[in-house]
C-alpha cells in the first residue's frame, strides 16, 4: 500500500484523536472509548513508522498491526465488562485472577506485545531489509558528494 | 548492625563498586567526543535493549509502583504493563534516527534537531529547555529514593547514603560519559532482572498464586494495626483490571507509558548508539523481554503485599512506598538482598541516564543553540566539569531542598514528552511538519509546562501534561500546515526526505 499521500492525514488524524481523548478524558465515564481511540493514534503511528520508503506492505499491515489493535480493543472491551459485571463481588477466576484483570494481562499485556514482537520479527524484511539500508546509505553517500561538488564548484 | 545488615550492604557495595569499574572501563572504549556525549554506532543491541530497559524502569517503577498497587489496587499496575512500549519506540523510529546518524556527526538530542530542522536553534533550545527541566526532576527522585532506601537499611543520614551511592555515578559519568553510561546501565539492567526473579519467586511461594490474593483480599473486610491507628480497607475491585483509582487516570496509565517511551530520551539516544541498524528487532526483543521480567516483580510485589495484610501476617503499612521493603523484610535474608539491590541498581541507572542528559543539554546543546561553541577538547572539559558538579550538587539539592523538589517533581515524564514529541515522533515520521511548526510547539510546551505550575489548573483527573502535550501537538500541526518549509529541493532536503522515507 502506497501512503505516501496518506502521511500528512494520518498525522491530522492522529492529532485531532489526542485532542479528543483530551477532552473526553476530563470526564471519567469516557475511559473505555478513550482507549479505542487510543488504538487509533498509536495505530497511525505504527503505520507511518512502519512503512519503508513510503510503502507498507498489505502483510505487515495486517500482521501485525491489524490484528495487534484488534487484540488491544478486544482486551479493553471485556476488561471494562467485566470490571462492571463483578463489581463489588468476587468472581470467578481465570487463572487465579480477576476476569477482567486476565484479560488486561493476556490480551494487552502478553498479546500486545507477543504479536508485536512476533509480526515484526516475521516480517522484519517488511520493515527494512539489509538491502533497504545498504541503498539508503549508499544514496547519503551520493547526495554528499553531490553537495561536496557543488560547494567546489562554487 | 545485623549480621544481615552487613552482608545486604556489603551486596550494595558490590554492586556500587562493580559499577564503578565498569564505568571505567568505558573510558578505554572511549575514542572521540562523539562517544563521550552520544556512544554513537558503538553498542549491539544486547546492551542497547538493556540500557533502554534500565534507563526507563526507574526506582519509582520498584518503589513506587508496588506501593500504590497495595494502596490502590491494579490502576498504576498498568503503567508497568505496558512491556511493549520499547519494541513500539524501535518500530516507529529507530530506522530514521539511526538513519539520521548517517548524515552528519550526531552525539546529542540537539545533534539531531540541527540535522532535522537546518540548525534551527529556537528548537534546540527550547528543546534542550524542557528536557533538562524534566531530566533534573527526575534524577532529583532517583537521589530521593536511593538515599531513602540506604538511609532506611543503615539508620545514616540521607546526606551520607545519597553520597555514598550518587557520587561514584557522577564520578563515572563525568570520566566515561554515555558509554560507561550505557555500559553501567546494561550491567544494571542484568541486575534487575535476576534480582527481580528471585522477587517472584518470593511472591508465588508466599501467596500460592493469585488466586491465593483474590481469595485473601475478598475475605478480609477492613484490617487495622495493632495500635489501633492504621486501617487498610480491602475489596475485590482492588483486583479487577482498573483497581480503585480514577477511571480517566487508568486510561493514561496505559496510553502516555507507550507513546512516552517512544520520546524518552533515554530511548531517543540509544537508537543511535546501535552500531548496526539491522539488529533494531532484536534489540526490541531484548528490551521487551527484559521489561517483562521487571514489571512482573513491579506489580506482583503489589499484590503480595495486600496478600500478607489481608491475611494478618503483617500489620497495614503506614506508609504505602514501603511495600517492597515490608515484604523483603517478611520473606527473610535472600529476598531482602534482591529487593534492595534491584531498587539500587534501578536508581543508579536512571539517575547516571538523566545526569549524562541534562548535563549534556546544559553544557552542550544549550550554549550551542546560544550561539557559544567550544573547541572539542574545551568541550569534553566543560561537560565532564558539568557532569560532575551537577551530580554532586543534584545530591545536596535533592536531600536539602525539599520544597523546590517537590515543584521539580511535578515535571518528569509527560515534560519529557512534551519536549520531544514536535521534533522527533511528528517531524520524523512525516516530512510536512517544519521548522516553524516544530519552533512553535516547542514554545508552546515550554510555556505551558511552566504555567501548569501554578497558573493552570486542568480540568478532570487526567494527569496535567496530556492536555500540555495536546495542545503542543495540535500548535505543531497547525502551524506546519501553515508555514511549510520552504526549502525542498536542496541537498540536504533530499538527505532528510531519505531518511523519513527509510
Amino acid at each position: 500500500m502506497e501512503i505516501t499521500k496518506w502521511k500528512k492525514w494520518l498525522i491530522i488524524l492522529s492529532t485531532l484523536l489526542w485532542c479528543v481523548v483530551t477532552v473526553l478524558g476530563w470526564k471519567d465515564e469516557n475511559y473505555l472509548i478513550c482507549l479505542v481511540l487510543s488504538v487509533f493514534i498509536m495505530g497511525s503511528y505504527l503505520i507511518l513508522g512502519s512503512a519503508n520508503k513510503g510503502v507498507l506492505k498489505k502483510r505487515f499491515f495486517i500482521y501485525p498491526i491489524l490484528v495487534w489493535a484488534v487484540v488491544w480493543i478486544v482486551a479493553f472491551v471485556f476488561a471494562a465488562y467485566f470490571s462492571e459485571l463483578y463489581a463489588g463481588v468476587t468472581p470467578p477466576l481465570i487463572f487465579g485472577l480477576h476476569p477482567s484483570l486476565a484479560c488486561i494481562m493476556g490480551g494487552f499485556w502478553m498479546g500486545g506485545l507477543l504479536t508485536i514482537l512476533l509480526g515484526w520479527r516475521l516480517n522484519k524484511d517488511d520493515w527494512m531489509s539489509s538491502d533497504d539500508w545498504d541503498e539508503f546509505v549508499k544514496k547519503i553517500q551520493d547526495l554528499k558528494k553531490q553537495e561536496e561538488k557543488g560547494g567546489a564548484e562554487q | 548492625m545485623s549480621g544481615n545488615t552487613l552482608i545486604i550492604l556489603g551486596v550494595a557495595i558490590a554492586i556500587i563498586l562493580s559499577s564503578f569499574i565498569i564505568g571505567g572501563l568505558g573510558i578505554k572504549k572511549m575514542k572521540s567526543n562523539q562517544d563521550y556525549f552520544g556512544a554513537t554506532m558503538q553498542f549491539g543491541p544486547f546492551s542497547t535493549g538493556m540500557s533502554v530497559m534500565a534507563g526507563t524502569v526507574s526506582a519509582f517503577a520498584l518503589v513506587g509502583v508496588n506501593g500504590l498497587v497495595y494502596a490502590n489496587g491494579t490502576s498504576m499496575a498498568l503503567w508497568m504493563l505496558t512491556s511493549c512500549a520499547g519494541a513500539f519506540a524501535m518500530l516507529l523510529l529507530a530506522k530514521k534516527v539511526r538513519g539520521m546518524a548517517e548524515l552528519g556527526p550526531v552525539s546529542s538530542l540537539g545533534d539531531l534537531t540541527d540535522l532535522r530542522y537546518n540548525n534551527s536553534r529556537i528548537v534546540k533550545g527550547f528543546m534542550s529547555f524542557v528536557l533538562m527541566l524534566g531530566c533534573l526532576a527526575y534524577l532529583s527522585s532517583q537521589i530521593t529514593a536511593g538515599a531513602g532506601m540506604l538511609s532506611h537499611l543503615m539508620g545514616w543520614s540521607p546526606i551520607v547514603s545519597g553520597l555514598v551511592i550518587f557520587s561514584v555515578v557522577a564520578i563515572y559519568m563525568s570520566f566515561s560519559g554515555e558509554i560507561g553510561g550505557m555500559l553501567t546501565q546494561a550491567y544494571q539492567g542484568v541486575v534487575m532482572c535476576i534480582a527481580v526473579v528471585i522477587l517472584l519467586v518470593a511472591v508465588f511461594v508466599t501467596t500460592g498464586g493469585m488466586g491465593g490474593v483474590m481469595e485473601a483480599v475478598s475475605a478480609a473486610g477492613t484490617v487495622t494495626s495493632a495500635d489501633g491507628t492504621i486501617t487498610k480497607s480491602f475489596s475485590p475491585d482492588l483486583l479487577n483490571a482498573w483497581g480503585t483509582s480514577a477511571k480517566a487516570v487508568c486510561f493514561a496509565w496505559i496510553f502516555i507509558p507507550i507513546v512516552g517511551t517512544i520520546g524518552q530520551p533515554q530511548c531517543i539516544s540509544r537508537m543511535y548508539a546501535l552500531k548496526d541498524p539491522k539488529d533494531v528487532p532484536k534489540t526490541a526483543i531484548i528490551n521487551c523481554l527484559s521489561h517483562i521480567i521487571v514489571a512482573a516483580g513491579s506489580v506482583f510485589v503489589g499484590y503480595a503485599v495486600l496478600y500478607l495484610v489481608a491475611t494478618g501476617k503483617v500489620q497495614p503499612l503506614a506508609k504505602a512506598d514501603d511495600a517492597i521493603f515490608v515484604f523483603a523484610d517478611h520473606c527473610g535474608l535472600i529476598v531482602q538482598i534482591a529487593a534492595y539491590t534491584a531498587v539500587l541498581a534501578a536508581s543508579m541507572s536512571s539517575a547516571s541516564l538523566y545526569l549524562s542528559t541534562s548535563a549534556v543539554c546544559l553544557s552542550k546543546d544549550l550554549p550551542a543553540a546560544l550561539g557559544v561553541h567550544f573547541q572539542p577538547k574545551t568541550q569534553l572539559k566543560v561537560s565532564r566539569v558539568t557532569m560532575l558538579v551537577m551530580g554532586i550538587g543534584a545530591i545536596f539539592y535533592s536531600l536539602y531542598a525539599s520544597e523546590s523538589v517537590a515543584i521539580l517533581g511535578t515535571f518528569g515524564w509527560g515534560t519529557l514528552m512534551s519536549a520531544t514529541f514536535p521534533p522527533f515522533i511528528l517531524g520524523f515520521l512525516w516530512k510536512g511538519i517544519s521548522r516553524r511548526g516544530v519552533e512553535a510547539g516547542l514554545i508552546m510546551a515550554a510555556v505551558l509546562n511552566v504555567l501548569s505550575l501554578s497558573v493552570i489548573k486542568w480540568p478532570g483527573s487526567l494527569p496535567w501534561y496530556i492536555n500540555v502535550i495536546a495542545l503542543t501537538l495540535a500548535t505543531t500541526v497547525v502551524v506546519s500546515l501553515l508555514v511549510p518549509d520552504k526549502d525542498k529541493t536542496s541537498v540536504r532536503a533530499k538527505q532528510i526526505d531519505a531518511v523519513i522515507d527509510l
